[in-house]
Formats: structure tokens, C-alpha cells, sequence
């Protein structure tokens, strides 16, 4: 359980950058999380720090040591594949020795310690049983078990539950984030998934085309995106985005995104911020309300495409112009393709971007 | 009739894959098979296309007895998670080629591929090869392939498994999209209770074989009809309590050990369906109140276990006893682990059912 820091550190493949003079600390104990699109470089990310790949660049402490050019066997980090890699007709135990036989410790050691983790993950009662006799919830705790003998320094997990159910996802999740609190360790947690890196993650790091976008806790990343990219990775369904463009009218500051005005003028101060007039208005879905009639704070008129029923809540997929906008509507409203609705929003929960930066304004 | 099938079953030796499945979809209509894995869902749609032959039972496409014909003259579209196309052709090739084998007039071709080339918006990739397309665009051609030959019924199995989350979502709203405009009739294969009821008119939900319920997503989500679906459908999951019931100076009331409700007014309804007083009360996490301090008859005290934030809003994952019970609460929410804290539900928010069997009574 020791902080990782990186610093400046670059990897190309060839002529591609995929990882751009990055730098982050993450710190003991601590449930970090990688957040991106496939192809954003989490993965090289994780390589990096794990000895599996060369930095060009850059260096890679675990600790206060620098790690550089220590071989990856010796850096006493632990990978955690999607595909997790246990022997399938092998028991549980020999699957969790099997680091060990190969570090030679003796016999009555190699048992000991393997029976000591299983009791911390709750499988000593499975060790006996093959892996393909197991759940898939039994099978990660095994993953995690054969990592853990090792004593690992840190926990590298690439996407370890992509391939699951998505019931059991759901319940490896809660399992995941308890299992690091009760251990104790360092975990740093690569996932395209925005609602496993906010559920799990103390922190959360936005990565883009190996670039690191925003770091920051779940709550500021929902409520205070840095910039627009990061504003549409996170929360689902993802936040709406419209284009529109200041203007002064009178004493006013307006923002035209055709079918309607929003006055933005106490956010005065704020607009200094942006490089030209043109900006990009975010809405999150929560944040809009819909209803049958039109209403006294009705912004405007829309057409619904697709009613997402998701039985707590339903998401409205609604025609503003030639823009598709969502909505989350409570469960009872009646909508169905080619109504015409009235919608409004809160004038405290909006978003502003500039155009051309992508940089948020507010 | 878009869909008939009666009396379906399929046998693998001792395993019995589908049990006598009845159902019926509508032209048009748009139908999910909804089950964890191995519960029969893709046998069953296998079935419907000709690749796997039924241990008895019959199946109608638009009326017609097709349990004799191969696949190629069911007049069927079928997608799979993994895409089937030539990467070597180009991607107006891979969608002109169920039109070409069929000798279908070239200039015809030319219309009827830009039409499904701009309904499905690969129109700017057109002459490029598959080969090096991302993965949504290339489940976009497969589907453009299967949609071109204008089938009378459209049968996908899992096409979203393989893409992030984030262009699921974006997909999952294209296929209704396209589904509604052309009212084509779909049947599709998923273990994601969110693609089933978000895409859906109506949902099959199965497990080991057997048709547990086909109703609407808000029926189904509303009023399951046993344990099993009130479990794979909502997230996160419905919570269970196990309860008995206790008759005492002409009252009913259910006892879960740390608690206990009063629910006379549903005794008759309880005693006439139930197989003894082994309950179990099930409780959806909208559906309850999460508090500082107790209010109310009915508060419960609990201990805060986890919480995940989401964004919008937290899921709050709290202990009474051994149970683990999680609530779904709007925005941010504030609390240490082992914390105390109350919760409250309505008791018409409740669903009760039989221990033994399942069934739920109320």
C-alpha cells in the first residue's frame, strides 16, 4: 500500500502519442480511478506503471522509489486482467500458490499464506473447488486472492469486470469498493464506464488521447466539469450540449441557441473568461423538466423521438430544431413518438463552454 | 402476425435448453428475450432462424409454418454480437451484397444502399474498408446489411455487447429510431434489463428455459409476477428481506426480526396465495426514504455500509442486521461508513411474495 507518482510521462507507439507528458499522484489506500474512451491510454497507462511497457520519457515512483529501471517482476505491482487468467481446472488454492511455488517458498509458508488470504476475501471454505465450478463473483475474489499472496505494493485492474453480467457487475462493484477499504491497498482502476469509475473511485482521473483531462472526486467531476469533454463523460444519460452565441441586448447579455434566449448576464465576470462570443450551452437531462401544457416558465416547444422507459425514471429523446435533446421525465408522464411537449430548466443548473477551447466558463 | 410460436422446446440430451415456450409479437412490434446467461434465449432465437432445429413445437412467420424451411427462406435479418462482414470490402460492397446474390437491379441497389447508408449514418465511410472502421460502425453495416433485404422479421442477438457503454446508449436509441420509422417487427437477445426496457413494447423475460413473464416494461417493472424477475429487472436491484407472518389479536403483521409492518389489509389477499408464513418482502431502492433522524411510525434504524455516488444521484447501501438494503437518493449524499441513519417506505410500495415458490401475492 504505498502512493504512485508519475511524472511527465510520455510512451509513443510509432509516429502515435499515446501517452502525453502525464502527471498524477495517487495516494495510499487510496480506489483511483482511469476513466476514457477505448484508445484514450488507460491501458498503456497501467503498463507503464506495472514495468510492461518502456516510458519515453518520464518517471514512475511506487513510493519514494523511482522504478525506472526495475524489472516488472521486481515492482511488486499486481495486474488484474479482464479475463482475470485463472487456470480453470485447477483448484482455488493451487491457483493462488501458484505465485508462490514459482518464488519457491517452502511448503508449510506457501500454506499458511495462502489460507491467511483466503480468509481476508471469505473463499476458504472454496478452496478445494476448480475455478470452473465457481460464480463469476467467486472467480474475481480468486484473481484478487492470487494477486494478494504476493504482497503486493499496488493493484492494477484493466476493465476487470467488462465481461460480466451486467446483474453481476453491479454486485462486484459494492464488492470491489469494500474489499480495497477492508484491505487496505492502493488500487488503480482503468474503466470505460463512467458510472463504475463514479461509484467506485474516490478519485477519478478523465483521460483523453493520453492526455489528463480533470482529476477530481466523484461529486466535482459530475458538478464541476473543467471543460466539455469531461461534462460528457460523465453522468447518464449524458448531458446535452447546444451551440449558441452571445449577444447584448441593452443592458442584458444573451445567449441565442435559436429556438430560444436565455439571459446569462450575471454570469458577467465569468464570459470575460471566453475567448469569442460563440458558446456551447450544457444541460444535463436531470436538470429539464418536461410537461404536457405550456407553463409560465416553459422555454419552448419540442417533439418527442424516443421514450426510454427505465421503470424508476424515463428518458425522453426529444427534436429541438434540427437537435436531438434528453430529458428525464418521472415514470408516470405520458409521452409517446411525435407528441408535441412543452420543456423549461433551471437557470442555476446550466453549463457554459466556449466553442473553441472546449474550456468550461462558469 | 409478425411471430408465432407455440409449444417450442429444445433439448440438448438430459438438459432441457427451452420448455414448451408459447408467445406471439405483433407486426411491427418490437420484442426482447431477457434472461441471465443460459437461460435459453439465444437457443430460442436460433430456433426462429433455422439454425437450430426444435425438439418439438411449431413456429410462424407472418402466419407461415417455417419449422421446414432453411433459414435463407424465412425471409429473416440476423445480427449477433460479433459482426459479420467482409473486411476486405468496402463498406457500399458489404451492404449491396444480400441485394447482389439476389440479382436485385443495380440501380435499385444504388437507391436502396444510400437509404440504409443515411438512415444508419455511415454515409461519409462508404467507400472505405470495413476493415478499419470502429466497432460501432461496424455493427452499424451489419445491421444495414440484415435491414437492406427488408426482412419480415429482424432477430438480434446481444448487438451492443460488444461496444462501451457510452455508444450502447447512443445505439440503443438509433435501433428504436429505425425500428419505429420503419415499423419493422425485431426480436432481440439481451441479459441488459436496460436495453429490454428501454428499447422494448414488450419484454420475455426467461430463466432455465421458461417463460417467466411477457408484459410491457412498465407491468413488468410495476408488477413482476415472482422473485426472479422483480430481481433481474430495475437497478440497482430490487432488495429482499426474509419475513414471516404473524397473526396476533386479529392483525397481520410481517416480521423481518429487526422490524415488523402491519399488513392486515392485505391478509386475505397474502393467506389465499402463499404456501406458509415463510415471506419474503421485496422493496425497490426509489422507493426508500433514507433520513438523519427517525420520523414516523415505520422509520428503521440502519448502519451506513457503502455509498456510491452517481451524479444525479447516490446509492446508499445500509445494514440492519445482516441484511444489506440499498436506497436510491437523489444528488450528493453525505455519510461515513457505520454511520446511523433512518430509513421509511410506503407500505403500498411493497411487493410481498412466497419464500418457497417465489410467486409474489402482493
Amino acid at each position: 500500500m504505498v502512493k504512485v507518482t508519475l511524472q511527465n510521462l510520455s510512451k509513443t507507439f510509432g509516429k502515435k502519442t499515446v501517452i502525453s507528458n502525464l502527471s498524477l499522484q495517487v495516494g495510499e489506500r487510496e480506489f483511483f480511478c482511469i476513466l476514457g474512451y477505448p484508445g484514450a491510454g488507460k491501458t498503456t497507462l497501467l503498463r507503464l506503471i506495472a514495468g510492461l511497457e518502456r516510458q519515453d520519457k518520464g518517471d514512475v515512483y511506487l513510493g519514494d522509489q523511482l522504478v525506472n529501471d526495475i524489472h516488472p517482476g521486481h515492482r511488486d505491482v499486481a495486474m488484474i486482467f479482464q479475463n482475470l487468467a485463472l487456470y480453470p481446472n485447477r483448484t482455488v488454492f493451487d491457483n493462488m500458490a501458484f505465485p508462490l511455488k514459482v518464488r519457491k517458498m517452502g511448503r508449510t509458508d506457501l500454506k499458511n499464506r495462502v489460507k491467511e488470504v483466503a480468509k481476508t476475501l471469505q473463499i476458504e471454505h472454496l478452496l478445494d473447488r476448480t475455478i470452473v465450478n465457481l460464480s463469476g463473483g467467486e472467480r474475481q475474489r480468486v484473481a484478487i486472492g492470487r494477486a494478494l499472496v504476493r504482497r503486493p505494493k499496488v493493484f492494477l485492474m484493466d476493465e476487470p469486470l467488462s465481461n460480466l453480467d451486467a446483474l453481476l457487475r453491479l454486485e462486484m462493484r459494492v464488492e470491489l469498493k469494500r474489499l480495497q477499504r477492508e484491505l487496505g491497498q492502493t488500487f488503480i482502476y482503468a474503466t470505460p464506464d463512467q458510472l463504475e469509475a463514479m461509484s467506485m473511485g474516490d478519485r477519478i482521473a478523465a483521460l483523453k488521447e493520453g492526455q489528463l483531462l480533470q482529476i477530481d472526486g466523484p461529486e466535482a467531476l459530475y458538478n464541476k466539469p473543467k471543460n466539455r469533454f469531461v461534462a460528457s463523460l460523465v453522468g447518464s444519460p449524458a448531458m446535452n450540449f447546444v451551440e449558441g452565441s452571445c449577444k447584448q441586448v441593452g443592458q442584458r447579455t444573451m445567449l441565442d441557441v435559436g429556438p430560444y434566449k436565455i439571459d446569462i448576464t450575471r454570469f458577467q465576470e465569468a464570459l470575460q473568461r471566453a475567448t469569442g462570443s460563440e458558446l456551447t450551452l450544457g444541460i444535463r437531462p436531470e436538470h429539464i423538466r418536461v410537461s404536457r401544457e405550456r407553463g409560465r416558465n416553459s422555454t419552448c416547444e419540442v417533439v418527442v423521438y424516443v421514450v426510454e422507459p427505465l421503470g424508476a425514471e424515463m428518458i425522453l429523446h426529444l427534436g429541438v430544431d434540427e437537435q436531438l435533446v434528453k430529458a428525464l421525465a418521472p415514470p408516470g408522464f405520458e409521452a409517446k413518438y411525435g407528441d408535441r411537449i412543452w420543456v423549461e430548466f433551471d437557470p442555476e443548473k446550466i453549463y457554459l463552454f466556449d466553442r473553441k477551447t472546449e474550456e468550461a466558463i462558469l | 402476425m409478425g411471430l408465432r410460436i407455440e409449444n417450442l422446446r429444445k433439448e440438448f440430451g438430459e438438459l432441457v435448453a427451452v420448455k414448451d415456450l408459447s408467445l406471439t409479437v405483433e407486426t411491427g412490434e418490437f420484442v426482447s428475450l431477457l434472461g441471465p446467461s443460459g437461460c435459453g434465449k439465444s437457443t430460442t432465437l436460433n430456433m426462429i432462424a433455422g439454425l437450430l432445429y426444435p425438439t418439438s413445437g411449431r413456429i410462424f412467420i407472418d402466419d407461415v409454418l417455417v419449422n421446414e424451411l432453411p433459414p435463407r427462406d424465412r425471409k429473416i435479418g440476423l445480427v449477433f454480437q460479433n459482426y459479420a462482414v467482409f473486411n476486405h470490402m468496402t463498406v457500399y460492397d458489404n451492404l449491396a451484397f444480400g441485394l447482389k446474390i439476389r440479382k436485385t437491379p443495380s440501380n435499385e441497389i444504388d437507391q436502396r444502399v444510400k437509404e440504409v447508408a443515411d438512415f444508419l449514418r455511415i454515409t461519409d465511410v462508404m467507400k472505405r474498408r470495413a476493415g478499419g472502421l470502429r466497432l460501432d460502425q461496424l455493427q452499424r453495416i451489419a445491421i444495414g446489411r440484415s435491414m437492406i433485404v427488408r426482412p419480415d422479421l429482424f432477430l438480434l442477438d446481444e448487438p451492443l455487447s460488444n461496444l462501451d457503454a457510452a455508444l450502447r446508449a447512443v445505439m440503443r436509441v438509433e435501433l428504436k429510431k429505425m425500428q419505429k420509422e420503419l415499423k419493422q417487427t425485431v426480436m432481440y437477445v439481451t441479459h441488459d434489463q436496460l436495453e429490454a426496457m428501454t428499447m422494448s413494447e414488450r419484454i420475455a423475460v426467461m430463466n432455465k428455459g421458461e417463460l417467466q413473464q411477457y408484459d410491457t416494461p412498465t407491468v413488468i417493472y410495476h408488477h413482476p409476477k415472482n422473485r426472479f424477475v422483480a430481481n433481474f429487472i430495475g437497478s440497482p436491484s430490487m432488495n429482499f428481506i426474509d419475513c414471516s407472518l404473524l397473526e396476533k389479536e386479529g392483525k397481520a403483521l410481517l416480521d423481518a426480526g429487526v422490524f415488523t409492518i402491519d399488513i392486515t389489509e392485505f391478509h386475505e389477499m397474502i393467506k389465499a396465495q402463499v404456501t406458509s408464513s415463510e415471506l419474503v418482502m421485496g422493496v425497490r431502492p426509489e422507493d426508500i426514504e433514507i433520513m438523519n433522524q427517525p420520523s414516523g411510525a415505520g422509520s428503521v434504524p440502519t448502519s451506513v455500509y457503502l455509498v456510491e455516488p452517481l451524479g444525479a444521484k447516490s446509492v446508499v447501501s445500509v445494514s440492519i442486521g445482516n441484511t444489506i438494503i440499498k436506497a436510491l437518493t437523489p444528488g450528493a449524499f453525505k455519510a461515513g461508513v457505520g454511520e446511523t441513519k433512518w430509513i421509511r417506505y410506503e407500505k403500498d410500495k411493497i411487493h410481498i411474495m412466497d419464500k418457497k415458490t417465489g410467486k409474489v401475492a402482493v
